[in-house]
């Protein structure tokens, strides 16, 4: 079931999203190609402000003004020989979609539930929106399962949101999001306000819940350690852009742009060789005034001449099947740097790394 | 954007990283009122208005009070001498329509402004206070709120001795009297709810006095409510003062638009076809109205910075159309995010992903159709009209 086999789930291509318009628009997210397959956990990643949560509201059509999506198609394959064109799709069929077929859990817990109505009101009333025909009482009883299902007890259906810790919050979000069994669930910073052992109660209640119902996952993160670790491919962002897009086990091991490269240097590794932590001088850039070429030239420790007058474009990597990288060193003109060419671990081993990770988190 | 010294990042790599032009957002001011047409002609009427008060006596072309003719008993339609006519009393209305405008903006202003100050001091008071000083400071306010307002200053106009009858500066605060009610429950509601936030609850552990609290954490905090109020009273006191002095409750003989009306009544006006005599002042009354209420919208849309879309007016949003691309939308929907597919922004060198599939490509289609990004003006219209209450 999580082998992502023929058509993708949903497929993003050359989606351009700005803020405003005319002259003073800020191109929050430029060219973006995604694809997330059946059962599929796919991460992004990226700093503060790189345009992932842009794009992930750019997707489901829940960006604010002023907002607009300027360019490329998102399609939504639910089964075989359907598609969906969520952009030209019209209210009534956006509305229909979401929470059903798409459903979205934000970032903070305490601002989307409503402070005045039980979770059982709560989690009640997309049932009673969306499932008209069936009963109250087996309203009820399938929001104590969903509530179950997240490992909350179901007496807790009568409780109002200030009565739950913030990771019980947050729990219930996931239920709410997972009520009306989606196919994809697109998860913004999810856990970013807990700590990191609600953090990871709460991604592996996620994960096993994945096995059993067999949903696919868009998990934007700045988190990249976490990504590695859930995720089955990860697609890293920056100023807008996507420049790396990778399984997780290839990018962690073998990173191909010096932008992953960076992040996976500025988190200690628990295991291995000690390594110097070098993280990426600079800072993310202006999206007012990005600079020329290759957006991430400046902060590059790589950079060449070409890097500041050409763009590069997210291009499959020869000899990698599924990777792409938008960085001229991967050009096949030269031999990129030793760092940025070590050889992806063979599909086994990356098998039998995801499963060995999956039990180490038990 | 500084890349920061310390770095060793080379003077060329940190060229793209260099921090925008000094002035680039010089053009934002911080109180900058949103620069929509409803503001910009709300605030030139209420500037002419003021301006007409400041110097109407002086351009007037008669002396409002003078008789020209004491043979003729009837109101003498406009003409070369009198633009506007003249009244019963043979006096020329467009000197009076000038010279009345004075009292009426004073007194106004006067109600606005003494009605604010009354509302921020026991509103904000009662607010901050809480207890039993709360409940009797919005008891009180209660009471006004309740009490009919032209009644109570019927009967305090009754009193007051004529001599004092057109004294502009009294009449504005025995207005305010009745005004301040409503200015100070809005206050105190907000009071509270700023009261219990983290960074007045810390200004009060580190011991700051209640007036340096109230003064430096609420106040600033309250000053886009404080500017709506004060221009809903000016509003009010324009209103109330044209009715009393309608209603000879003023001094009739002090010149003011409300008083010409009285005069217009008391002609017959209405019935005889004098029109001269009733319509400038009343459209005079209705324009100064309507420049504070297109004003206050104006500060709605700064209170409320989503009401302002991000300053994209419909001038710019015509300007920054491009030819040829999608059409841009006249309003944002929540929830459905505006589509205008052009050209990609980005030339995109190598291969693309592979096509979508042939059903899909009819939904491209669909796009290309019209709705809701379309180029058609009516589909746009009817996207508009679909949308939920």
């Amino acid at each position: 079931m999580s082998v992502p086999a023929g058509h993708p789930l949903l497929e993003v291509r050359g989606l351009c999203v700005d803020y405003g318009a005319g002259p003073e628009a800020v191109h929050a997210v430029i060219d973006a190609d995604l694809a997330l397959h059946r059962g599929e956990v796919l991460g992004l990643a990226g700093e503060s402000g790189s345009g992932k949560s842009t794009l992930a509201y750019a997707v489901t059509r829940l960006l604010r003004a002023p907002g607009m999506i300027t360019g490329g198609s998102v399609g939504y394959y639910p089964e075989a020989g359907t598609a969906v064109d969520l952009l030209s799709a019209q209210e009534g069929t956006l509305r229909v979609l979401r929470w059903s077929q798409i459903s979205v859990v934000m970032q903070s817990a305490m601002n989307a539930l409503n402070p005045v109505m039980s979770i059982g009101a709560q989690l009640t009333d997309v049932l009673r929106a969306h499932r008209p025909d069936i009963s109250k009482a087996a309203r009820r009883a399938r929001a104590a399962d969903l509530l179950a299902m997240v490992g909350i007890a179901g007496d807790r259906l009568s409780s109002h949101p200030h009565e739950l810790s913030g990771g019980m919050r947050q729990r219930v979000m996931i239920a709410m999001a997972l009520a009306l069994e989606p196919q994809v669930v697109i998860m913004d910073e999810p856990t970013t306000a807990l700590d990191v052992v609600t953090q990871r109660e709460i991604l592996e209640e996620l994960m096993a819940l994945r096995e059993r119902l067999g949903f696919a996952v868009l998990f934007i993160t700045h988190d990249l350690s976490l990504l590695i670790e859930i995720a089955d491919s990860i697609a890293v962002m920056y100023a807008g852009r996507l420049v790396e897009r990778a399984d997780a086990t290839a990018l962690f091991r073998a990173p191909r742009h010096p932008y992953t490269l960076g992040l996976l240097s500025s988190f200690p590794a628990l295991h291995g060789p000690r390594r110097h932590l070098t993280g990426i001088p600079g800072s993310p850039p202006d999206l007012r005034q990005l600079p020329a070429g290759c957006v991430f030239h400046p902060r590059c420790s790589y950079v060449m001449d070409r890097c500041r007058s050409d763009v590069p474009a997210l291009l499959p990597l020869a000899g990698a099947p599924g990777r792409a990288a938008a960085c001229w060193l991967q050009d096949a003109a030269a031999p990129p740097p030793p760092e940025l060419a070590v050889p992806v671990p063979g599909p086994a081993a990356s098998r039998t790394g995801s499963t060995a990770r999956a039990g180490s988190t038990r | 954007m500084a890349v920061g010294s310390s770095t060793d990042l080379g003077a060329t790599q940190g060229a793209g990283l260099t921090p925008p032009p000094p002035g680039a957002r010089a053009g934002r001011g911080r109180l900058r009122l949103p620069r929509s047409p409803k503001v910009l002609t709300g605030l030139a009427g209420l500037l002419a208005f003021i301006v007409l008060a400041v110097i109407g006596p002086w351009i007037a072309p008669d002396n409002p009070s003078q008789t020209f003719s004491t043979t003729v008993s009837f109101p003498q339609p406009p003409s070369a001498a009198h633009l506007l006519g003249t009244t019963q009393q043979q006096q020329d209305v467009l000197s009076q329509l000038l010279a009345g405008g004075r009292s009426t903006v004073l007194v106004a202003f006067v109600a606005g402004l003494a009605a604010t100050v009354l509302s921020v001091l026991i509103g904000v008071t009662a607010g901050y206070a809480a207890g039993l000083a709360d409940d009797l400071l919005s008891m009180l306010a209660n009471f006004f709120l309740v009490m009919p307002a032209l009644p109570l200053l019927i009967v305090i106009f009754g009193f007051l001795p004529p001599s004092q009858g057109g004294d502009d500066v009294l009449i504005g605060a025995i207005i305010a009297i009745t005004g301040w009610a409503f200015g100070a429950r809005v206050l105190r509601v907000q009071t509270l709810s700023l009261r219990n936030r983290d960074y007045v609850e810390s200004a009060r552990i580190t011991g700051e006095r209640g007036w340096r609290i109230i003064g430096f954490e609420i106040l600033p905090n309250l000053i886009p409510i404080l500017a709506s109020s004060f221009l809903f009273t000016v509003l009010y006191g324009v209103g109330t003062y044209t009715a009393l002095a309608f209603l000879g409750l003023v001094n009739p003989n002090h010149l003011s638009w409300g008083g010409m009306l009285f005069y217009a009544q008391v002609a017959g006006a209405e019935q005889s076809g004098y029109w001269w005599l009733f319509i400038p002042p009343g459209l005079a009354v209705a324009l100064l109205g309507t420049s504070l209420a297109l004003l206050n919208f104006g500060i709605d849309e700064f209170i409320n910075p989503r009401l302002r879309a991000a300053g994209l007016t419909r001038r710019r949003v015509r300007r920054a159309q491009a030819p040829g691309a999608g059409q841009l939308p006249r309003r944002f929907v929540l929830g459905l995010t505006p589509v205008i597919r052009s050209t990609p922004l980005t030339a995109v060198n190598g291969s693309g992903p592979p096509d979508f599939s042939q059903r899909d490509r009819s939904g491209a289609d669909l796009v290309a159709d019209g709705r809701p990004g379309g180029a058609r003006p009516g589909g746009a219209r009817r996207w508009r009209g679909r949308r939920p209450r």
